[in-house]
């Protein structure tokens, strides 16, 4: 996913660092740590997003604290936008990069998924392919830190993932029918995985 | 940082083991193992097991260096992370079973039935080696808590 889907990297990482963390606010040389960014350029490009209505300054003493602006119109949209790319997906979709070939789809579920989420819930992630117990460690070490959230990973061999869709499994069928961020793959590939047909594709469908 | 920084730190508790409570960790740690070849059971549940094993090796571990975890801090969190400075348990498996701990707490709070059968099995292989790994360094390093 690209990292300069808000115009250019640093506004990307910005926006989408705040708008995945909406309930807090940062000051600026914690972003600059969380960012891996230089303060000035940083300060430069928060003031910017403040004067444009997307987020909102505090000053405190000598610090200056940036959060999202819950009032900005695209508020919502934003959110959703900064999840599924430079928040928190990209993140996780960068942490499973070393483990990537061996692994057939991948995706968040639940609140971070659905957009329902808050400054308490985790990130849900589901990992269907051949990943070893250490290798899904090593590749999630760090995520959590980086995010500042929780974030519980399922790996399932996809035989045992197809088994226990076709059996109903309570939790897979609940999490089969709620919003997903795709990570790796997509909804075709994990019908595919579950061994669920899916309608052909239409002449000159996009895929 | 040492075990004697985090007692310091007010982390740990000084601790005398007995060679009873070695051998109660260790047989109940075994007693956990035993139960997690039960096929009839969930995935959540064996890998609940397995972790309660492992945190119980790691405990007896942590009271043959003469220290116990205090009530009121992350406790589980410590155990496991003093596994690297009892036993000299690498980063790698001590985040591991950090890993373990995280899949235990979201099955059983919010995420029930989230534990593949594969991760509950690769659960019980780490416990049951971990078992292996503690009681042959109690044996170089504690001889005298260890029962005959």
């Amino acid at each position: 996913m690209s990292g300069t889907v808000f115009g250019s990297r640093l506004r990307s990482k910005a926006i989408g660092w705040l708008f995945s963390h909406p309930d807090e606010r940062f000051h600026v040389r914690r972003l600059e740590a969380l960012l891996g960014e230089d303060s000035t350029n940083l300060s430069r490009e928060l003031a910017r997003l403040a004067a444009d209505g997307l987020l909102v300054a505090q000053t405190e003493g000598r610090q200056k604290y940036y959060r999202a602006d819950a009032r900005c119109p695209i508020f919502e949209e934003l959110k959703g936008i900064a999840v599924k790319t430079t928040g928190v997906a990209d993140i996780v979709r960068e942490a499973l990069a070393p483990i990537r070939d061996h692994i057939r789809v991948a995706f968040i579920y639940g609140s971070q998924a659905s957009g329902a989420f808050d400054v308490h819930s985790d990130v849900d992630v589901m990992i269907v392919g051949e990943v070893g117990f250490a290798e899904e460690a090593s590749s999630m070490a760090g995520v959590h830190e980086r995010l500042r959230r929780d974030v519980n990973t399922t790996t399932y061999p996809p035989e045992e993932f197809r088994r226990k869709v076709r059996e109903g499994h309570y939790f897979l069928a609940d999490v089969m029918r709620g919003s997903k961020i795709f990570l790796v793959g997509d909804e075709r590939e994990l019908a595919a995985v579950a061994g669920e047909r899916l309608a052909p594709c239409a002449p000159g469908d996009a895929r | 940082m040492s075990l004697q920084q985090w007692l310091a730190n007010g982390w740990l508790h000084a601790h005398q083991a007995t060679r009873g409570e070695i051998a109660e960790r260790l047989a109940h740690a075994e007693e956990d193992l035993r139960g997690c070849r039960i096929a009839e059971l969930s995935a959540d549940w064996r890998l609940a097991m397995a972790y309660n094993a492992a945190l119980q090796v790691a405990a007896a571990a942590l009271a043959a260096e003469g220290f116990r975890t205090r009530g009121g801090t992350p406790h589980h969190h410590y155990t496991i992370q003093s596994l690297s400075l009892t036993a000299g348990i690498d980063a790698a498996r001590v985040r591991l079973l950090d890993d373990i701990r995280r899949k235990r707490n979201a099955a059983e709070y919010d995420r029930l039935g989230s534990v593949s059968d594969a991760e509950a099995r690769a659960a019980v292989e780490f416990a049951t080696r971990l078992r292996e790994d503690v009681i042959r360094w109690l044996r170089d390093k504690h001889p005298m808590l260890l029962s005959k």
